[in-house]
C-alpha cells in the first residue's frame, strides 16, 4: 500500500521536519527524509522545504542540511531543479525505494523493532484506558465518526484513519504528553508498521490492497473491527476492555513486522 | 489542618466560612473569564469595519495589531489569540487562520519560541484528518448559539500541543443588508490550564475542604483533591451526593467543595 500512496497517513507526516538531536546530524536528517520518502509519507513530486527552511526546522546547521540533501540526491530519492520554480523534489518511486526500505528493515535490529512496538503499544493502550474514565458521550460520537469504514476509498485512507484514531484516543485521555508522544512515535514508526502489515497480507486471499474495491480486504476489515471494539469499550466505560483491544492490535501488528523483517533477513522477495 | 479547624470552630460558623470561601473562589474564576470576555468584545468590534467586515491582508493586519500585544503583555494569561473564519476572498470556503501563538517552551513536537508566531495550519500535518475546522466545538458553538463559548479543558493538538481552554466569540455581519446577521468567523483566545490554575489556586486552597473547578460537563479544570485529577469527569450523581457547588457568574464553570460527611 505504501508504495502506491498518493497521500500518506498524515499522522506520519508530523515529525518529519521536527528537531533533530545532536549526534550524527547529517545521517539523522538523511534517515528521516529517506524513511519519509520510501514509505510514501512525502509523496512523489512534492517539493521539500529549502535548505535554510530545513536547517531551521530540524535545528541543524545550514551545511548539515545541504549535505543531507546532497546524499539524498546521490541516492536518487530527490532531484533538484533550478530556477524560479526550482527546489528539491521527491522522485517517483522506483526499484531503489524497495531496496532502501528492505535495507532499513534489515538494518533495524529485532530488539529495537520490538522496543518501538512495545512503547507505541504501551502509550496507546494507556491512553485508551484513561480515556474510558474520562470520555463524555459526545466524545464517543466524535470518535466513532473517525473509525475506518470497512470499504474505505483506499488503503491509504485506512492508514490515515488509523493514525487519526490513535491521536484522538490520546486526546480523550486528556494528557498532552500522551498526545505529543503519539504523534511523534507515529511519525517514526507508524509507516514501518503499515508497510509490514501490507506486505505480509499481500500474498493472502483478500489481503493487502484489494483489487476489487467492493471486496473488503483483511487489513481494513481488521482495523475497522478493532477500532469499533475500542469505541464500544469506551462507551461502556470499560478501561480494561479498551486497553486489551489496543494491546491485542499492536501485538498483531508487531508480529507482522517481525515476519516482514525475517523475510528481509532471509532474502525472500517482497511485494513492494 | 482541616481537622484542627473543625475542632476549634463551632460547626455553623465553619460551614458559613466554607461557603464564603467557595463563593469567593467562584468570584475569582468569574473575574478571570470576565477579563478575557472583555478583550474579545473589543476584538469583535475591530474586525467589523463600519460597512460590514474586513478582508484578506487588511484583516490580518488588524488582528495582528490586537493579538500580538495581548500575548506579549507581561503576565498575560493568553497563549493564543486571533481570528478564524471566512477570509472574505476566494479561498474556496476553507477557514482562514489569522491566529498567533505566544512564546512557548520546547516540547517533543514544537521548538521553543521567544516571541509570538503565526499559526500555519499546513505545518500541523498530523491534524489533516480534521477535514472541517468549522465542525469543531470552538467554531460550531459560537455559530449555533450566537454567543461567546468556552471550550475545554482539552488537549489542543493544533496550536500549542498542550492542555488549554479556548474562548471564542462570534463575529457577525449583515452582508446583504437584509437585517439578518450571519457569523463570518470567531475572535478567540487560548489559555493554558496551568496559567488558569495559578490564578485560581490560592482561592481554591482557601476552601477548607477538597475543592475543584468544573466545566459544564463536570470535567475538572483545577482540583485540590488528588483523587479527582484535572481532566477527569465528576458524574452528576457523585456531584449531587458528595459535593456542594456554586455556579460562576461569568463562564460555564462551577466551583465544587466536598461535603463534610463524605470523605474521599
Amino acid at each position: 500500500m505504501v508504495s502506491k500512496s498518493s497521500s500518506a497517513p498524515p499522522s506520519a507526516r508530523t515529525a518529519v521536519f521536527s528537531q533533530i538531536s545532536a549526534s550524527g546530524r547529517v545521517e539523522q536528517v538523511v534517515q528521516r527524509l529517506t524513511d519519509a520518502i520510501v514509505l510514501g509519507v512525502l509523496v512523489p513530486g512534492e517539493r521539500l522545504p529549502s535548505e535554510s527552511q530545513l536547517a531551521k526546522r530540524f535545528g541543524v546547521a545550514l551545511v548539515t542540511a545541504r549535505e543531507a540533501l546532497s546524499l539524498l540526491r546521490e541516492n536518487g530519492l530527490i532531484e533538484t531543479r533550478r530556477g524560479r520554480e526550482g527546489g528539491s523534489f521527491v522522485t517517483p518511486p522506483h526499484a531503489r525505494h524497495g531496496a532502501v526500505l528492505r535495507a532499513r528493515l534489515g538494518a533495524l535490529s529485532r530488539v529495537d523493532l520490538q522496543d518501538m512496538g512495545l512503547y507505541l503499544s504501551v502509550i496507546t493502550a494507556a491512553a485508551a484506558a484513561h480515556a474510558a474514565d474520562r470520555v463524555l458521550d459526545s466524545d464517543i460520537d466524535n470518535l466513532r465518526r473517525l473509525v475506518v469504514p470497512e470499504l474505505p476509498e483506499s488503503d491509504q485512507a485506512a492508514g490515515r484513519a488509523e493514525g487519526a484514531f490513535h491521536i484522538q484516543l490520546a486526546v480523550l485521555s486528556q494528557s498532552a504528553r500522551l498526545v505529543r508522544d503519539q504523534i511523534r512515535l507515529q511519525a517514526e514508526f507508524g509507516p514501518l508498521l503499515w508497510y509490514a502489515s501490507d506486505i505480509t497480507t499481500a500474498g493472502r486471499p483478500g489481503g493487502g490492497a484489494a483489487t476489487d474495491s467492493t471486496e473488503p480486504n483483511t487489513v481494513t476489515a481488521t482495523c475497522s473491527a478493532y477500532q469499533l471494539s475500542v469505541v464500544d469499550a469506551l462507551a461502556a466505560r470499560d478501561p480494561r476492555g479498551s486497553r486489551a483491544a489496543v494491546e491485542h492490535h499492536f501485538s498483531d501488528h508487531l508480529a507482522q513486522l517481525l515476519e516482514a523483517k525475517a523475510a528481509v533477513d532471509r532474502g525472500d522477495p517482497l511485494e513492494n | 489542618m482541616i481537622l484542627l479547624r473543625t475542632e476549634t470552630t463551632p460547626p455553623a460558623t465553619a460551614t458559613a466560612t466554607a461557603t464564603a470561601q467557595l463563593t469567593a473562589c467562584a468570584g475569582v474564576v468569574s473575574e478571570f473569564f470576565a477579563d478575557v470576555f472583555t478583550q474579545l468584545d473589543h476584538w469583535q468590534s475591530q474586525v467589523q469595519s463600519v460597512d460590514g467586515r474586513l478582508h484578506g491582508a487588511e484583516l490580518d493586519e488588524v488582528v495582528a495589531a490586537f493579538a500580538i500585544p495581548a500575548l506579549e503583555r507581561p503576565d498575560s494569561a493568553l497563549i493564543g489569540a486571533g481570528f478564524i473564519g471566512d477570509a472574505g476572498d476566494d479561498s474556496g470556503g476553507s477557514l482562514h487562520f489569522a491566529w498567533w501563538i505566544g512564546p512557548i517552551d520546547a516540547n517533543p513536537l514544537l521548538a521553543e519560541t521567544t516571541q509570538s508566531t503565526r499559526l500555519d495550519v499546513t505545518e500541523r500535518r498530523y491534524a489533516d484528518y480534521v477535514s472541517d475546522f468549522s465542525a469543531l466545538e470552538w467554531y460550531r458553538m459560537p455559530q449555533s448559539m450566537k454567543q461567546t463559548h468556552v471550550t475545554g479543558p482539552y488537549v489542543d493538538y493544533l496550536c500549542t500541543c498542550d492542555y488549554i481552554l479556548t474562548i471564542t466569540a462570534p463575529v457577525f455581519v449583515d452582508a446583504d443588508r437584509t437585517g439578518v446577521e450571519e457569523m463570518f468567523g470567531v475572535v478567540g483566545a487560548d489559555v493554558f490550564v496551568r496559567n488558569f490554575e495559578r490564578a485560581v489556586m490560592p482561592s481554591l486552597l482557601a476552601i477548607p475542604a477538597d475543592a475543584a473547578v468544573l466545566n459544564e460537563s463536570g470535567r475538572v479544570v483545577v482540583s485540590t483533591d488528588p483523587g479527582l485529577p484535572v481532566g477527569s469527569v465528576l458524574s452528576e450523581a457523585a456531584k449531587e451526593r458528595e459535593w456542594k457547588t456554586i455556579a460562576c457568574a461569568e463562564g460555564p464553570f462551577s466551583v465544587a467543595m466536598r461535603k463534610k460527611d463524605t470523605p474521599r
